[in-house]
């Protein structure tokens, strides 16, 4: 019995070891100077530099000119992912408001409009998406970041299902409380909804902020760059065979990762719930 | 030779909770036991002890004189019956009763047979190729005794079987098992917290309170002579009032607000001046017409209930209920009860024993 | 489609509430979907000023280039294995979390937060990780007589590259696989321990018919993820090299139509991975019908 215990948590922790290993190396690394990093290769244990690498990292950019800094970089990811997951939010709301709770014309038709964008993810029609959003003169701005993104009905679908949950006899009581159909949204729906909203948020922002594809493709203007698809600059550095601040570099993928990962740390059970909803 | 037989078992959780303080039964063969209580009580984990589920703390637990405490579940020849029918929802009707017996190497005509017969008996024989899924709730409550059945195993285990079905199915499903571990004969040991099928199910009934037990005896027993006020106040509905009182000489109640009530001759086990519950069960008590009833009695509200009719009051400040087969509505509240002086409990105020015989 | 029984009637509320949504649908999602679909039967000249329906000449032309049927082979090897290697070890690992009673959640976390790593990221690291150079993998199988050259030997990009898409991949199905888990009644798990005493035999005829349904949604999700989501961990890590032998069928569409930019050609491509996708949900939807219902 005991044994057969230690066995299971010996298992676990190769799990859990497998899956640190990679992020450990890089951020001890990350606190090495790049003289060390050049000579002895990637370091397992912290060195003596300390968080320099990251003041750097967050002053100065890799491989382009100075403005895609990777603090303007975090800034643009972070208006990125929380754009991305409000709008995602407030609109997939309204929207299943709408089908959940109200007989319109062609809602059979709306319905099936609205979730068969959820069969096609943007990849693929990356490049007419890029066409359109041309078009439409919003290359490289906010707008043309997020909108795009938006277009698929995951949250929707969500947010239709646990309405349809609600007990019906709220919307009665609210009836006979004289409560009109923005109110009752309003003063009952959104309180109601504000744990899935939470795990809903968690989830779109990682997955707003960890956009790579549609940034590569939409911006060109350094002041529009996120810090995931800026990293990318490092790679250009050394394929072109010069030798980067690898302490510096390092630094950037870690600032990079940091923001989402906190963000599923602290709020694990937003997170679970999120990720096991949204995904059914 | 018991066919169970628990001594001194103890269940201590890991964060310091007691949930069996000591359990000691000896149950005989082809017994019908029910272990009852309200919950937290550890009845649960009692059964669920003897069924290998629960590891226990320390003490002894024999089936048909071997001891088993130490094997897993699969291994002490006992079958389980759960509140939620735990059936296997992937197997169809005829495997989940096949199932226990493949495991323990059967023939396949064996468990043909087995099955087969089983099915029968609980008129399950049409459903065997269905799934959990597409039975009623009574038709999976049958299909989870019927796995039990097939395996013939020493002892049969219910954790609450009858609470997820409605009223009148419970009913049909109560009077099936006793007729089945009637014609069985197979020793159980039954959970409820339901206390008409406590009453209704068992040969003895063991009474469970915060781990320990309060008293162990047939239905009759237990209900006619409680031994403490638990027992007392648990079982019977409405619950057995309880006035308290002090006892004066050897034949007298002096109750809190000063009125005597004169009651049989006490033993020296009781003294004079000792706190004292009185114990009187609302059917045992009657209104007199006359002014000279033993004990004042105020009324508040009644219920009728067709065949008896409940009536709430107070006595000495102590809320206290009636059941009367006859009761005509009277101008007054104020009325006089009388008792049968062979139908009276009493028990010492502080530790809640029963000290009449 | 079920709505509730109650309703509101004669208000404009609905009209406002759902226009953002269908106008975001109807020019980001209908119009580029279309756009492919239309231009995947045009030919555009060199400087993109004119363009002509050549009809299923794209297509044709896309089923007979070796580059592309290779790449097609590649996603489908890549995906299959990738699937079965990270629903395994998430499968292992979230019955192993089952299993102890105590500090479930902490494994939870530790098990999970990599979900929350960027592809692209992860291929910037595992870059590092396994650069010749400065990375320590090389160095750790060189010294088992395996000279690893991930830019030149194809086999071992690949290796690469399903090791760390499995890596990124491992915490969503450890998530489900253990959500599944905790989902089968703790009864039910009591009733099986009474019927059978091999804890093997226990798990293979009772708990993973139990998880099935789950596994098939993952496997779906998981081909969905190998398809589509490793667009970022391929551009950084390899960027289909060497020699393509990396590229994706994703990663294919990009290269053509962006870096490339032949449009009629790399319209063909999303329609024909649309079409892999209808063919994907079309199988999920038909298994649920037939096998979910316990």
């Amino acid at each position: 019995m005991r044994q057969e215990k230690l066995f299971d948590h010996a298992i676990l922790w190769v799990g859990v070891v497998f899956l640190l290993f990679p992020v450990w190396l890089l951020f001890a690394s990350s606190t090495h100077t790049t003289e060390t990093i050049i000579k002895e290769g990637l370091q397992f244990l912290p060195g003596g530099e300390g968080f320099g690498a990251y003041a750097t990292a967050l002053t100065s950019s890799i491989g382009g000119t100075e403005i895609a800094t990777g603090l303007r970089m975090t800034i643009n990811s972070l208006i990125m992912g929380i754009g991305f997951a409000v709008g995602k939010i407030v609109i997939a709301m309204c929207a299943a408001y709408t089908l959940v709770y109200f007989r319109i014309p062609m809602a059979n038709f709306l319905f099936w409009i609205i979730f068969s964008t959820l069969l096609l993810p943007l990849e693929v029609r990356i490049v007419p998406s890029y066409e359109v959003v041309s078009q439409l003169g919003l290359l490289n701005s906010y707008t043309g970041l997020i909108l795009p993104l938006i277009a698929s009905a995951t949250a929707t679908f969500y947010f239709q299902q646990f309405f349809k949950t609600v007990p019906e006899e709220l919307l009665e009581a609210a009836q006979l409380d004289n409560a009109n159909a923005f109110k009752f949204f309003i003063d009952i729906l959104v309180p109601l909804s504000k744990t899935m909203m939470a795990a809903m948020f968690i989830i779109m922002f990682v997955v707003g902020w960890n956009q790579y594809l549609w940034p590569i493709m939409m911006t060109t203007e350094e002041a529009y760059y996120t810090i995931v698809m800026g990293i990318k600059n490092v790679l250009s550095v050394v394929r072109e065979g010069r030798i980067p601040e690898y302490n510096v570099a390092f630094a950037m993928i870690i600032l990079a990762m940091l923001p989402p990962v906190a963000v599923v740390i602290l709020f694990q059970r937003w997170f679970i719930q999120g990720l096991v909803e949204s995904e059914k | 030779m018991g066919a169970l037989k628990l001594d001194n078992v103890v269940k201590t959780y890991a964060n310091g909770h007691q949930a069996m303080k000591g359990i000691s039964l000896d149950i005989n063969e082809g017994e019908f036991l029910v272990l009852v209580g309200p919950s937290g009580c550890g009845k649960s984990t009692t059964l669920r002890s003897i069924a290998g589920l629960e590891s226990i703390t320390s003490g002894e637990i024999h089936i048909a004189d071997e001891r088993v405490d130490e094997l897993p579940p699969a291994k002490r020849d006992i079958a389980m019956v759960f509140q939620n029918y735990a059936l296997y929802p992937h197997m169809t009707v005829y495997n989940n009763m096949a199932y226990g017996l493949k495991n323990r190497g059967y023939s396949a005509a064996d468990i043909a047979e087995k099955v087969n017969a089983a099915a029968k008996m609980l008129e399950l024989t049409d459903y065997l190729q269905r799934k959990p899924g597409q039975l009623s709730g009574g038709q999976r409550q049958r299909v989870a005794m019927g796995r039990a059945m097939v395996r013939q195993p020493k002892l049969f285990l219910f954790d609450e079987p009858l609470s997820n079905l409605d009223a009148s199915l419970r009913l049909q499903m109560r009077l099936e098992i006793k007729r089945l571990q009637r014609s069985l004969g197979t020793t159980s040991v039954f959970v409820t917290h339901d206390q008409v099928e406590a009453m209704t199910l068992a040969d003895r009934l063991v009474i469970m309170n915060k781990g320990e037990i309060e008293q162990v005896g047939t239905p009759k027993e237990v209900y006619h002579k409680p031994q403490t006020t638990f027992v007392a106040k648990f079982l019977g509905s409405p619950a057995m009032n309880l006035l308290p009182a002090t006892l004066v000489g050897k034949n007298q109640l002096k109750l809190d607000d000063g009125q005597l009530i004169a009651i049989p001759d006490q033993e020296d086990a009781v003294q004079d001046g000792q706190r004292l519950y009185l114990g009187l069960r609302p059917e045992n008590v009657s209104l007199t017409n006359e002014g000279n009833g033993l004990i004042n009695f105020v009324a508040k509200v009644s219920e009728e209930l067709g065949a008896t009719q409940l009536l709430h009051g107070e006595v000495a400040n102590t809320p206290f209920s009636l059941n009367l087969s006859q009761f005509d509505q009277h101008e007054t509240e104020h009325f006089s009860l009388t008792f049968d002086p062979q139908q009276i409990h009493l028990f010492d105020y502080e530790t809640g024993e029963r000290v009449n015989a | 489609m079920a709505t509730k029984r109650v309703q509101f009637s004669h208000s404009p509320i609905p009209y406002l509430f759902i226009v953002p949504q269908l106008a975001i649908i109807a020019v980001f999602f209908f119009w580029p979907a279309l756009q492919a679909l239309y231009l995947s039967f045009m030919l555009e000249d060199p400087w993109g000023l004119s363009s002509q329906f050549v009809g299923f000449e794209n297509y044709v032309e896309l089923f007979s280039s070796s580059e592309y049927l290779s790449t097609f082979a590649f996603t489908l090897l890549y995906s299959s294995i990738v699937t079965v290697f990270s629903l395994g070890v998430a499968l292992v690992l979230a019955v192993k979390a089952n299993a102890i009673l105590r500090g479930q959640s902490t494994y939870q976390l530790l098990l999970t937060w990599v979900y929350a790593i960027a592809p692209a990221a992860a291929g910037i690291m595992a870059y590092f990780i396994f650069n010749r150079n400065i990375g320590v993998v090389p160095e750790f199988l060189n010294s088992f007589g395996w000279d690893f050259r991930p830019d030149t030997n194809s086999f071992d990009a690949t290796a690469m590259v399903i090791l760390v898409s499995v890596w990124k991949q491992v915490p969503v199905n450890f998530v489900f696989f253990l959500a599944g888990l905790n989902s089968i009644s703790k009864s039910v798990r009591e009733a099986a321990q009474m019927d059978c005493e091999s804890d093997s035999r226990r798990f293979w005829t009772i708990t993973f018919p139990l998880l099935a349904p789950t596994a098939f949604f993952l496997l779906v999700i998981n081909i969905t993820y190998a398809f589509f989501e490793t667009f970022g961990l391929i551009d950084t890590l390899t960027q289909g090299r060497p020699g393509g032998s990396t590229t994706t069928l994703v990663y294919k569409v990009y290269q053509d139509g962006f870096i490339g930019a032949d449009l009629g050609l790399s319209s063909a491509q999303s329609v024909v991975l649309m079409l892999l996708v209808l063919l994907l949900t079309f199988v999920q939807f038909k298994f649920i019908e037939r096998k979910v219902h316990y």
